[in-house]
């Protein structure tokens, strides 16, 4: 604590501290009764730079009692301050200020959080604020963190921090909206920005070498409204009829919808030594408070990233399995039993796809289990595959899961299609409706009686699109029923005394799993009873009258058991966790 | 001629609304360029000496007769020593070397008596030339042909004419296929017979044949049009004429289709000697119509076809093909046979010609060729007669280039810079910067733009429209291939990209809508007419319409599934899937059948090769055996230098409006084909050529002409370049406001957004409005029309008057620094004009100038009347 700062303090905000004192005496939960949970809006900046220290400004509304910031469940640790390491900041004739007792909160990322002032404001066009000090350590995780308020009300949403390696550059309230007023920046370096007013533009010069290649980011950040940041890149040459005209260096950025904004990013060979301008915008013009952004822009050395075929497969197969009635496959017992039994460590058929191909070619023969590989290079291009048959009584019952490492839907879908020994398709990922298509499923199943050779074909579903960046793998393997996705819907959970809260649920099962998933909470609070719904998959939580009230929330694991279609209990597996409070 | 001595006053766009008191003085005072005044009717001249006859030519030079009653057309012509090419058939004497063989008209005409070899010689004072005959099978007839003989007579009495029973509707319930180019369906109408209804074909009335195979000569076919049963029609012929024979004998042959001659009509091709007639007032010129079939015969066609001259005030031609001028102008004519229909195009020049006037393209003394536009451009200028204009100045040239290839005016600074380079290839090199600079991009993205019709709409996906205009902007930066921007738009697929245009209202857009636009914009076709009906006047069949259709009937859209339901991929039913074999066919609205997609040749996709109608389309169209596609482009892109087509409208491509300049269109086609379509060689050819380059100024034979670009004409700046140049000579930006649909947020666009830039339905303009944009609800269509709106809007309107003295601007700037009055004026004129004013205007805009009230005052009223003169408001 800086005590020589603290000294200087004016004599209205010592009044200030006395009361924040006076309320030290209370309990957070006893004195603020009846408060609406509280919802975030931003923060700026939206960054910070590892080693640092920042000040965060956090927009919101019901802040009021708000004593601790939420960095996460497991592992982060949440104290209460000592009165004398509470330091109030100033603030303006509209708002009033509230105390409670402050919390020092820390991850095991690396970071320190403690309210320094709330500012709560009486006028509806006027957010509350949450002055923030934020303790960005040498060894804190680069990336973006999860960051909520804790008031009496309960748990805020979440909004995003993301902490940089680079420089942070706060341009909330300077912008920059002509090329020619482009602020100058040095790579590497991250912008917190914020478009206030709608179709503006912010501009960013910077200088690079021929044979630079830069990368420019711009994560979607969470909050209330959520900017999905638009880039694009100019160079600074000017032309003979307008020397402050800008050329523009990329063209086709992807645009993604604003309801469900993505993380945009950009990276470009440098050819010429020169100034260039980035420019951020907000798709279609979306402005207003919470249109926060943060820019980064560094150099990038070309990384594959992709994961390795191998694992992707292998990871395939073990999601699947987990979450399946089947043993676990690394049990040498079960592989002796069932030689269909998958096995994770076991070596795949590698079979990659010929260019250019066609119809005719005689390779592309792969035997199970298979990992099939290839790409739709020019448009119109078909991919083929074959596989031989020796059919048990029942069939040979396969599932084939497409994944698109580079180049993804709506972009690319890739289409299979069984053919059967007479060259009839038999088998489709293309599900049709009437005159119309009705999906484009990422895998499908089926059941091969017949011996001989089958044919696998492989095309877009836009035959006019052909590019060495629409890669698919294709895993081939026996079906497993099993579970896939368990999507509990809310993030966070405020409940009253004496009151109940409702978790829903979402499955999703595939491949014929007919048995039964069973959900259960662990960990639930004292005070706290879990019900079932005869509504869907609803867990009902119901709260004590007199249930124990905490200042920080707890952490609530789900956890799923697969009941196989016998009724046999078989493997228990995470589902998720979420933040539970108990609030009056 | 100097420029002060055709001085045109209150000569603004919006015509002579010009205010009173300075800013009218002003304006006054500025000189506008003579040539914007109206245009008139002009002349040329011939010459009838034949004293300056320099040798005969005969056509055809050789011939072969076939069959009895076989004739040939002959036309003599006589070729001037000023090069200068006439008709003198009339004058000739014509003589047979053995008229036993065969007996030759005054005019012409040669009927066959008997097998032989003869020639005939035409003596023209004391020139002669001659032509061989050959003489063969006179005594045999030829085998009937539905579609040459009975097509033939029914097109020739004008019975399947637009205005008889080859109308829409048919006549009497009787129904034949325009000029016979559908010989099938007339045979189904004559043979089979019934009453035919135009959007259906359910018979409420048995079928009744209109021929008698019993009683050939009470057949309806025979008795309606000899009137020997009452015919609306009137008489078309009579019992016992040629004409009624042919159809008895056809009848009593037991009316047989004959496929093979339908096979022939369809490879023969029709030729017309010649292509293009140069009349004086006193001249005629008889044309020589041929068949040439499929085995290579020649038939005369002459006497047997139907002349329809499409301006008789111009020109009459007689049913012996002689064409007879009745007044100066331009005109077609247009030539309808059993199955083909051509045309000619005549020209009647009413002044003597002068012989230096000639002499001045040949000498030098008029541009000279530089590249493929002018050696078509001149070469037809020379066989009229009509002498260019001379090539612009440097200071037009540089404001009519920069304008046309940018939308962007020049910087003073780069104006004197320009006009102080000595460089004689500066022109070229200008060229060269203005096609890489990004306002090249801007502009002609812009102008695709309204092309590809890059509109919100009612969209509910933004989304689509910010990839549409992605992708326009993209097909323009990388200069891609004007072919394969075709394929992509047409056989748009997927998510993105082209693909915004298959919607309205969210919805996907009819088959034949679709079809519609895409053979517009890429063939320069408009088959509109024939969705209901076989098109009145072009040979465009329903059945065509609805086979083109086809191609885009098998489209379908896959919405993503929640939360991506918005991500709408367009594609074509696969063909060939599990359950997807042959469903939603397209069914003709008539016939109710299944409608099989078909090439406007009539071809077909094999059944196997489906799998994308549409890229199986788009390749057709781009193909380069289809006759349409690189012309539709080259005159589309014409136009948009010379304000209007080789072929104009520029989106009406048919037989029976055919170009000014068929060689240069042709030309333009191919070197645009085969420089793989692109269209930044496209333009720097246009531009690069003499004819572009020539001044507005007229000569003494060119004042007049309007179609041959023996000058450059003037042509209004397009609104939103108008906006962007007033935006940029006052230097205060245009502020747009955005209307996003869907999520996006209301609000003033970014600083510096171009008029070029915006999106019609999303950036409100009354400017736009005022002048014209294009809406893209439709293809583009530009009217050169002054309104009562656009001069109020110079009067009072806040574009002219408010960024003028708006502080900040470039005025307030000049007024604030060192710079004279003349030397602010001088700035002012390169700015607006491209060019420094002339001492008379400097003298007189100074002496105001120092008259007025206040220095500010008067400059703003300078710059006033600089923006609304016409000088400016035009590329010149």
């Amino acid at each position: 604590m800086d005590l020589q700062l603290f000294k200087m303090v004016p004599l209205m905000v010592i009044f200030r501290y006395l009361a924040v004192l006076a309320a030290l005496a209370l309990s957070a939960s006893d004195t603020l009764e009846g408060h609406a949970s509280p919802e975030l809006g931003w923060l700026k900046p939206t960054a910070g730079q590892v080693n640092s220290v920042v000040e965060l400004e956090i927009h919101g509304s019901a802040l009021v009692g708000t004593h601790a910031v939420w960095l996460g469940g497991e592992g982060c640790t949440y104290a209460p301050l000592q009165p004398d390491l509470i330091q109030p900041t100033t603030s303006d004739e509209r708002t009033t200020i509230t105390t409670t007792l402050y919390h020092l909160s820390t991850n095991p990322d690396g970071l320190e959080a403690t309210i320094r002032d709330v500012l709560v404001s009486d006028k509806p066009n006027i957010q509350d604020r949450a002055i923030v000090r934020m303790t960005i350590k040498p060894d804190t995780r680069v990336g973006l963190h999860e960051l909520r308020l804790v008031s009496p009300g309960g748990l805020s949403n979440r909004l995003s921090f993301a902490v940089v390696p680079e420089m942070v550059i706060d341009k909330h309230d300077i912008t920059h909206n002509t090329p020619g007023t482009a602020h100058p920046i040095s790579i590497p370096a991250a912008i917190s920005g914020r478009f206030s007013g709608p179709h503006r533009l912010h501009y960013y010069s910077f200088d690079v070498a021929a044979g630079q290649t830069i990368g420019f980011k711009v994560p979607v950040l969470q909050g209330a409204d959520r900017l999905d940041g638009q880039l694009m890149l100019y160079e600074t040459t000017g032309s003979w009829l307008d020397p402050g005209q800008s050329r523009r260096l990329v063209f086709n950025e992807e645009k993604a919808y604003g309801i469900h904004p993505t993380n945009h990013s950009l990276t470009h060979h440098f050819t010429r030594t020169g100034r260039y301008i980035v420019e951020i915008g907000s798709i279609f013009g979306q402005a207003g408070m919470g249109y926060s952004y943060l820019l980064r822009v560094n150099p990038v050395k070309p990384v594959n990233d992709e994961r390795n075929d191998v694992d992707w497969a292998r990871d395939r197969l073990h999601a699947v399995i987990s979450r399946s009635s089947q043993e676990p496959p690394d049990e040498a017992r079960e592989r002796s039993k069932n030689p269909d039994t998958m096995d994770p460590g076991s070596g795949f058929n590698l079979v990659t796809s010929n260019e250019p191909d066609g119809e005719n070619i005689r390779d592309g023969l792969f035997s199970l289990p298979a990992i099939l590989t290839g790409s739709i290079e020019e448009p119109g291009d078909i991919d083929w595959f074959r596989f031989n048959n020796e059919p048990t009584t029942d069939g040979l019952t396969l599932t084939f899961e497409v994944d698109t490492p580079r180049i993804t839907g709506p972009f690319f879908h890739p289409c299979l299609e069984v053919l059967d020994p007479d060259g009839k398709s038999i088998l489709t990922n293309v599900e049709t409706e009437e005159t119309r298509i009705k999906g484009i499923g990422t895998g499908m199943s089926g059941t091969f009686k017949r011996k001989g050779e089958y044919r696998l074909r492989i095309w877009g579903i836009s035959s006019i699109h052909g590019d060495p960046g629409q890669v698919y793998r294709i895993l081939v393997r026996p079906e497993v029923p099993h579970v896939t996705h368990v999507l509990v819907r809310e993030d966070r959970i405020n409940l009253a005394r004496g009151k109940s809260a409702s978790l829903h649920i979402d499955t999703q099962t595939m491949e014929g799993f007919e048995g039964e998933l069973a959900i259960s909470p662990q960990d639930l609070p004292e005070g706290i009873h879990a019900r079932f719904s005869t509504t869907e998959a609803t867990i009902v939580l119901v709260a004590d009258n007199n249930a124990p009230m905490f200042p920080i929330p707890r952490v609530l694991h789900l956890t799923g058991q697969i009941m196989d279609s016998s009724g046999r209990p078989g493997r228990t597996f995470p589902i998720g966790k979420l933040p539970i409070m108990v609030t009056n | 001629m100097n420029r002060l001595e055709k001085r045109t006053h209150n000569d603004n766009r919006a015509g002579n609304a010009c205010p009173a008191g300075l800013r009218a003085i002003m304006l006054g005072a500025i000189l506008c360029i003579a040539t914007l005044a109206p245009v008139h009717a002009g002349s040329n001249a011939g010459d009838r000496n034949l004293s300056a006859l320099h040798s005969l030519r005969i056509i055809p030079k050789n011939v072969v007769l076939n069959g009895a009653d076989a004739s040939q057309q002959f036309v003599v012509m006589g070729v001037f020593v000023n090069g200068f090419i006439r008709d003198l058939t009339a004058h000739s004497r014509l003589s047979l070397s053995n008229p036993a063989l065969a007996g030759i008209s005054d005019s012409g005409r040669i009927e066959v008596n008997m097998d032989g070899q003869l020639v005939l010689r035409a003596n023209v004072g004391d020139l002669s030339t001659t032509a061989e005959v050959q003489i063969r099978d006179s005594r045999k007839h030829p085998p009937s042909s539905f579609a040459r003989d009975i097509g033939g007579i029914l097109t020739n009495r004008g019975c399947n004419s637009a205005e008889c029973h080859g109308g829409v509707q048919g006549m009497g319930g009787f129904k034949l296929s325009l000029n016979g180019f559908f010989p099938e369906t007339d045979y189904h109408w004559i043979v089979r017979g019934g009453k035919y209804d135009v959007l259906t074909d359910e018979q409420h009335e048995p079928w009744s044949p209109r021929v008698n195979l019993e009683k050939p000569e009470d057949s309806l076919i025979l008795l309606k049009p000899t009137q020997s049963v009452p015919h609306e029609g009137g008489r078309r012929f009579k019992v016992g004429s040629i004409e009624y024979q042919t159809i008895l004998d056809w009848i009593r042959e037991g009316a047989p289709l004959d496929k093979t001659g339908e096979g022939a009509r369809k490879d023969s091709r029709l030729e017309i000697y010649p292509k293009e007639v140069i009349l004086d007032p006193t001249g005629q010129q008889q044309l020589v119509v041929t068949i040439q079939h499929a085995d290579g015969s020649r038939e005369d066609m002459t006497h047997r076809v139907i002349y329809e001259s499409r301006n008789t005030a111009v020109a009459h031609i007689n049913d012996e093909g002689v064409i007879l001028p009745t007044g100066p102008g331009d005109t077609w004519v247009i030539v309808r046979a059993a199955g083909h229909l051509s045309s000619v195009h005549i020209q009647v020049i009413p002044q003597p010609e002068t012989e230096g006037t000639a002499k001045s393209i040949q000498d030098g003394s008029s541009p000279a060729e530089k590249n493929l536009v002018d050696k078509h451009v001149f070469a037809k200028l020379r066989k009229l007669r009509i002498e260019p204009s001379g090539l612009c100045t440097d200071e037009e040239f540089l404001r009519r280039v920069c304008l046309d290839v940018t939308g962007t005016l020049p910087p003073p600074g780069r104006t004197r810079e320009f006009l102080k380079d000595p460089d004689p290839a500066k022109r070229d090199k200008l060229i060269e910067i203005l096609l890489e600079s990004p306002q090249y991009v801007d502009f002609w993205t812009y102008r695709f733009s309204d092309l590809f019709r890059v509109y919100f709409g009612t969209q509910t996906n933004m989304e689509f429209l910010h990839m549409y205009q992605e992708w326009v902007r993209h097909c323009i930066a990388q200069n891609k291939p004007y072919d394969q921007i075709a394929r992509e738009r047409v056989a748009a697929q997927g998510y993105g990209g082209p693909i915004l245009h298959y919607y309205h209202h969210a919805a996907m857009r009819p088959a034949e809508q679709l079809m519609l636009e895409q053979i517009k914009l890429f063939q320069g076709l408009r088959l509109e007419c024939a969705q209901c009906h076989d098109h009145p006047t072009e040979p465009w069949s329903q059945d065509q319409f609805w086979g083109l259709a086809a191609f885009f009937g098998k489209m379908t859209q896959l919405r993503g599934k929640p939360p991506d339901n918005h991500k709408t991929l367009l594609l074509d039913l696969p063909v060939g899937l599990v359950g997807l074999e042959d469903r939603k066919p397209m069914k003709h609205p008539r016939t109710q059948d299944d409608v099989e997609p078909t090439f406007m040749d009539g071809s077909h996709v094999p059944g196997d090769d489906r799998r994308d109608l549409r890229m199986k389309l788009a390749q057709w169209i781009t193909s380069p055996e289809n006759p349409y596609f690189a012309k539709a482009a080259a005159n589309r892109f014409w136009a948009y230098f010379f304000g209007r087509g080789i072929i104009n409208p520029i989106d009406d491509l048919r037989p029976s409006n055919p170009p000014t300049h068929p060689g240069l269109l042709e030309a333009l086609a191919r070197d645009f084909r085969d420089n793989g379509y692109d269209l930044k060689h496209f333009i720097r050819t246009i531009v690069q050529s003499h004819t572009y380059q020539l001044s507005v100024e007229p000569t003494g034979t060119n004042r007049n002409d309007t179609v041959n670009y023996s000058r450059f004409h003037p042509r209004p700046l397009e609104a939103p370049v108008l906006l962007d140049a007033i935006s940029r000579v006052t230097g205060v930006n245009e502020k747009f406001q955005m209307y996003a649909g869907g999520l996006g947020h209301k609000g003033p666009t970014p600083p510096g957004t171009r008029a070029v830039d915006t999106i019609p339905d999303l950036c409100p303009s009354h400017f736009l409005d005022v002048y014209g944009r294009s809406n893209r609800q439709t293809l583009p269509e530009y009217y050169d029309e002054t309104t009562i709106q656009q001069a109020l809007h110079i009067l009072a309107g806040s574009t002219y008057n408010d960024k003028i003295s708006e502080a900040g601007g470039r005025l307030a700037h000049l007024l604030a620094g060192p710079a004279t009055d003349r030397g602010i004026m001088e700035e002012l004129y390169l700015a607006t004009l491209c060019r420094y004013p002339t001492e008379r205007e400097h003298d007189e805009l100074e002496q105001l100038i120092r008259e007025g009230t206040s220095r500010k005052t008067n400059m703003e009223a300078l710059t006033w009347a600089l923006v609304s003169s016409r000088e400016f408001a035009y590329n010149h």
